[in-house]
């Protein structure tokens, strides 16, 4: 059985080479994130020109300006907070219905995250999830280049508030399109950066998934079964396509580690539990882990 | 009141801006400014930390310990009551924990409350729907289980491959069993074990299911021959069911399948 990889088998669907939005652009992903800090710096130069003037014209002694320092200045600090909170509600109520879609209708995603990324002024949160978003999609269309490009670019930025929660999943990301396009070490940094990430149940089983994945990739199938039990319990938690896979690459590696009893018991559930397409790929020793974003509970 | 608290500070700094006249009262706006933010600051990470404590209750749930879990959700219900999404998810939590119980009519109560918020197209709408109609089946509420599983047909169909469709399959074949429809059950054994698998090794129950099926026809079998067919088939059913699900575990999900093991070995 040779080990390949899965983008050499899954051609790109047409869906994909029409897409609204283009390959992803670095250089305007930096032009909108330098934008977006000047926005965000001109909002603090008002604010501080604002709380300037309110409490330095009284104590110039200039209290006949009162309206300016208690009126016009706070009432300028607002009106700069509500333009650039309105924006960035709109993008977070399109980013909230960009996650239902983006797996039922990847076409209305794709348009939704055009809309939001063409928004300005938005905060910086809300525009990394923008970009989030669009790895999502990308890796969804198995465009793995690109989506593990998206991937680094908004990891390369400080991760804070609300975006913070999109951390693990795109680190996952990143870590299954070094996989899946061959670049090993860019896999390992990734891997070894989730294990210094504190992760949920479902980002953690999906980290298991993606190592052991890397172990069979670079001829380490020993450290793949070993404590095989518990992975095999752990595998059981897993959503079922990922189930499949992991069961897969562990009866792979029992096979390769000469222990065939338990290959045969493994690949029995694998046969049981996973898509007939699905399973013939991982009989050909092409494994795809297919990371998810956590869902809700149900 | 407390969700109307920056709506009152807005309005009190408004007031306070008209007002003022005397310089150092300037200062109020600003203060009032800054208690307005730690306010805000205040109520999303409360928001914050109660969604991990949601997620935990959920991942509990995910971790089959179900009585825990549902402690849990039962706590933070009326914690959440201001937020509909996080209610939702506790509510999610409870159902799901209570159904794995066998608190079927309790699980039915939520999964009516969740069935009523839910558009009807979600995802997680229709998923709902299956386990309220298995809840039905496991009640002996039959004609209502019918009705929700003739629903549900076309949802289904038109997924093929989809946990949706498996979850059908799995919630016609308990309503099978309970009917006494064992060699209805058995001519469709095949197709039935190819749509389980997307439930991943839930799909050893449908195999125990259908374990259970064989067995009940070969006990009521004239015909030796016909009847050590069948308990061959059960034994084979079993044998895949207890590659996913280890036989005990089968027996408190479902009681008919209790005596399976002692049947098959014997």
């Amino acid at each position: 059985m040779k080990f390949r990889r899965r983008a050499e088998i899954d051609p790109q669907d047409s869906f994909t080479c029409s897409s609204l939005t283009g390959p992803f652009d670095r250089k305007r992903f930096d032009r909108q994130r330098g934008l977006d800090r000047l926005i965000n710096q001109a909002f603090l130069i008002i604010a501080i020109l604002a709380i300037g003037l309110a409490l330095g014209l009284p104590l110039l002694g200039l209290s006949g300006m009162w309206v300016v320092s208690s009126l016009l200045a706070p009432l300028a600090l607002l009106g700069a907070w509500l333009v650039l909170t309105q924006t960035t509600a709109q993008v977070g109520r399109s980013l909230a219905m960009i996650a239902v879609i983006v797996e039922r209708d990847p076409g209305s995603a794709e348009q939704a995250i055009h809309k939001a990324l063409e928004r300005y002024p938005v905060m910086r949160w809300a525009r990394l999830l923008t970009y989030h978003r669009l790895a999502t999609l990308r890796h969804r269309q198995r465009r793995f280049e690109e989506a593990g490009e998206l991937c680094f670019a908004v990891l390369s930025e400080p991760l804070r508030g609300p975006a913070a929660s999109a951390r693990a999943h795109l680190l996952l990301m990143l870590a299954e399109c070094k996989l899946e396009t061959g670049d090993l070490p860019g896999a390992y940094h990734a891997l070894d950066t989730l294990f210094r990430t504190r992760l949920s149940l479902v980002e953690a089983l999906q980290r298991l998934a993606l190592q052991t994945r890397y172990e069979l990739m670079v001829n380490a199938p020993d450290a793949a079964i070993r404590a095989g039990q518990h992975k095999i319990e752990l595998a059981e938690l897993m959503p079922p396509p990922q189930c499949g896979a992991m069961h897969a690459m562990l009866a792979y590696a029992a096979q390769r580690t000469d222990q065939p009893r338990v290959a045969a018991w493994l690949w029995e559930r694998a046969r049981m539990i996973t898509p007939p397409g699905l399973l013939e790929q991982f009989e050909r020793g092409a494994f795809s882990v297919g990371v998810v974003e956590a869902t809700e509970p149900g | 009141m407390p969700t109307r608290l920056p709506l009152l500070i807005i309005g009190a700094l408004a007031v306070l801006l008209l007002l003022t006249t005397h310089p150092l009262l300037a200062l109020l706006p600003w203060i009032g400014l800054g208690v307005l933010v730690v306010v805000l600051a205040g109520r999303v990470q409360r928001r914050r930390l109660l969604h991990l404590r949601v997620t935990r209750s959920w991942e509990l749930a995910l971790l089959r310990e179900y009585r825990e879990a549902l402690r849990r959700a039962w706590t933070l219900l009326p914690m959440v009551r201001d937020q509909p999404e996080l209610h939702g998810r506790c509510v999610a939590v409870i159902a799901h924990a209570l159904d794995e119980l066998s608190g079927y009519e309790a699980a039915t109560v939520a999964f009516d409350y969740l069935l009523e918020r839910l558009p009807e197209d979600h995802p997680l709408a229709i998923r709902v729907r299956l386990q309220h109609a298995a809840a039905a089946v496991s009640q002996g509420h039959l004609a209502d289980a019918d009705e929700a599983l003739r629903k549900l047909r076309p949802l289904a169909e038109e997924r093929p491959g989809s946990p949706i469709s498996a979850g059908y399959a799995l919630a016609r074949l308990i309503q099978d069993v309970k009917t006494g429809h064992f060699a209805e059950a058995i001519e469709h054994s095949t197709q039935t074990a190819e749509q389980l698998r997307p439930l991943g090794v839930e799909a050893g129950y449908g195999h125990g299911l259908l374990a259970y099926c064989c067995d009940q026809v070969a006990r009521h079998l004239d015909d030796p021959d016909n009847a050590e067919r069948h308990r061959k088939a059960a034994a084979s059913w079993w044998r895949r069911a207890t590659i996913l699900i280890p036989p005990a575990a089968l027996a408190f999900r479902f009681n008919e399948l209790s005596g399976m093991q002692q049947e098959v070995q014997a």
